[in-house]
């Protein structure tokens, strides 16, 4: 077999094909469908084929640009669409473990790296901040592409992403559209934000307010005194704090849909003892509380309703021990960093399987966990990168490059999204 | 985009279309339908970036490329199931022609899975390195050399008619 005969053999039998007349106009009447669709309803998102329900809206604006909402002309409507790419394959693995930072898309079972940022330490004004360069997934080229936003945070399903832009805090918000790479609609806040997370059917987001930025160093954020306060039940060894070094000042609920922030919500950051600088409010996994995370192992986290008043856990609450928390299936729990960690059984506590790794991160299926696994024979637990493992500790697949310190500045740090 | 665009955007298309349509056929092994669909959607993401490219057809191929490794991961199980039966063929290749031969390979071809179709044709049709193969897949020179040795290996595999042809890896 030459490469002569391979070349004409090719060449010869791709001539075969029968060349229809109306390429471009199937290409832009695809174009214009998302374009001009006008009714409301929602979109279930790619994750389809994993199994995993997810409703992202299609946020559509007059004009696409990066002109504010209220510039464009009335607000923006909600658009009711096929399935986006129904035929796109859940694939399964994804590893990219020769480039750090990563070049071509991570993913394993019902999550991927939707975005990473690489970090550095900056002065301003004396005063040490942390500076984060982002890198967004391209599910096109199924790469990642670097930013210019201050943050990002990308929907469930891939499709959609809030962003906002540098010098945070800031006053608008960003509808990011992951297929077109543009921003769709702006949203306008009065109270400046720093953070946004999208709820779990991904047709809001609970947008975090500060006074300043979120992402001063520790040292130089300065404290501030909390109100003397007694703890709600005496003998609760949860005393409320006495200092505080956020600037977090409350949250708005965004919906997506108009586009708009509704009201703000003020939250006094005193109310929960977290020493953080950037305390972000998320969603509970129900979606229907606001919860914010606490920094304290096995400490509950706290939860507000919407309007920003503290609520009790919603039920069924588990204190989880690791980012991956609960199964999708709702039986296993994911324990606290290891090495080694261990994943037990919810209803009885029952260990069902260690695994050799540092801190487990998300659930890829009801049997595998993305975690942050350690190279060689972990002689160093910040010689670390993503890995594929079973729950019983077998198959472990490597998804990424083991960063020689992962706590360097200019390391790259993953952010891993429901796909 | 506007109507001056559209006009650009509709002339590339009408000067391109055999060629990508040609590319298509090959990536899905000589399915027209598939071709088309393949085609159609790449061209619908080059249109959302129309006049941000400064190559639009080298963007439309990288997109036909992965897209359709893509996809056929989607299905692998089914079709690597598919091709798992090694097709009947004459027994020896005394007396076979070339014209026969180029039947034989381009049977084997269609049974080669996407990603092993599109490192052939972007190295033995494009005549492209291999690190610029490896660009467009967004894989690496080292991935790009072993699926090439595989894919050759896997035609002579399905196609023994091919197995003592002198083979002749191109190397960059």
């Amino acid at each position: 077999m030459t490469p002569r005969i391979l070349k004409e053999t090719l060449s010869e039998w791709s001539r075969e094909v029968h060349i229809p007349a109306d390429l471009a106009d199937r290409a832009l009447r695809r174009r214009s469908r998302l374009r001009l669709t006008r009714f409301a309803g929602v979109v279930a998102c790619a994750a389809v084929v994993a199994a995993v329900a997810l409703l992202v809206p299609l946020v559509v604006v007059p004009l696409l640009g990066k002109a504010p909402v209220s510039q464009v002309g009335g607000p923006p409507v909600v658009v009711r669409v096929e399935p986006y790419r129904p035929t796109t394959p859940a694939q399964d693995v994804l590893a990219d473990t020769e480039n750090s930072p990563p070049k071509t898309m991570i993913a394993a079972g019902r999550v991927a790296v939707s975005a990473y940022y690489t970090w550095r330490r900056r002065t301003v004004d004396g005063r040490e901040a942390m500076d984060r360069t982002w890198y967004l997934l391209d599910q096109v080229t199924e790469s990642y592409e670097k930013t210019e936003w201050g943050w990002v945070e990308v929907a469930p399903g891939l499709r959609w992403a809030a962003v906002l832009e540098r010098e945070l805090p800031v006053r608008r918000i960003g509808i990011f559209d992951m297929e077109t790479r543009r921003v769709r609609a702006w949203v306008p806040v009065d109270h400046p934000v720093g953070g946004v997370a999208w709820s779990p059917d991904g047709t809001r987001l609970v947008a975090t307010a500060y006074d300043e930025s979120p992402d001063l160093d520790m040292s130089s954020a300065g404290e501030r005194q909390c109100p003397a306060r007694v703890a709600a039940t005496p003998g609760d060894p949860r005393q409320p704090p006495q200092t505080i070094s956020t600037s977090r000042t409350g949250f708005y609920v965004v919906d997506v849909a108009t586009a708009t922030a509704g009201d703000f919500h003020a939250v006094d950051p005193c109310l929960t003892d977290n020493s953080n600088v950037r305390r972000d409010f998320r969603w509970s996994d129900d979606g229907t509380l606001v919860r914010e995370a606490s920094n304290i192992w096995k400490r509950p986290d706290a939860f507000y309703d919407l309007d920003g008043r503290p609520h009790d856990a919603p039920a069924g609450y588990v204190v989880t021990e690791s980012k991956a928390g609960v199964s999708p299936d709702g039986t296993l729990l994911a324990g606290p960093d290891g090495l080694p960690t261990k994943v037990t059984e919810l209803s009885t506590g029952k260990v069902v399987g260690r695994q050799r790794v540092l801190q487990l991160l998300a659930w890829a299926d009801d049997r595998r966990l993305v975690a942050l696994g350690c190279a060689d024979t972990c002689g160093s637990e910040f010689h670390n990168g993503l890995v594929l493992v079973g729950v019983d500790g077998e198959d472990m697949v490597q998804l990424s490059v083991y960063r020689k310190n992962a706590q360097e500045p200019g390391t790259w740090q993953a952010v891993l999204t429901p796909r | 985009m506007d109507a001056a665009e559209e006009r650009r955007f509709r002339e590339f298309v009408s000067a391109r279309a055999p060629a990508l349509m040609r590319l298509a056929y090959l990536l899905t092994g000589g399915d027209q339908h598939s071709a088309e669909d393949l085609v159609q959607t790449a061209l619908a993401k080059v249109v959302t970036r129309w006049g941000r490219l400064d190559e639009p057809e080298a963007y439309v191929r990288q997109v036909m490329y992965r897209q359709q490794i893509s996809w056929w991961r989607l299905a692998r199980r089914r079709r690597e199931t598919s091709v798992a039966d090694v097709p009947e063929h004459p027994s020896g290749r005394a007396g076979t022609h070339e014209a026969e031969l180029r039947m034989i390979l381009r049977r084997a071809l269609a049974r080669l899975t996407p990603r092993q179709r599109a490192v052939l044709v972007l190295r033995y049709l494009d005549d492209l390195p291999e690190d610029e193969v490896a660009r467009i897949l967004g894989c690496s020179v080292g991935t790009v050399r072993s699926t090439a040795h595989r894919s050759l290996a896997r035609l002579r595999t399905t196609a023994p008619e091919l197995a003592d042809l002198r083979l002749s890896e191109v190397t960059s």
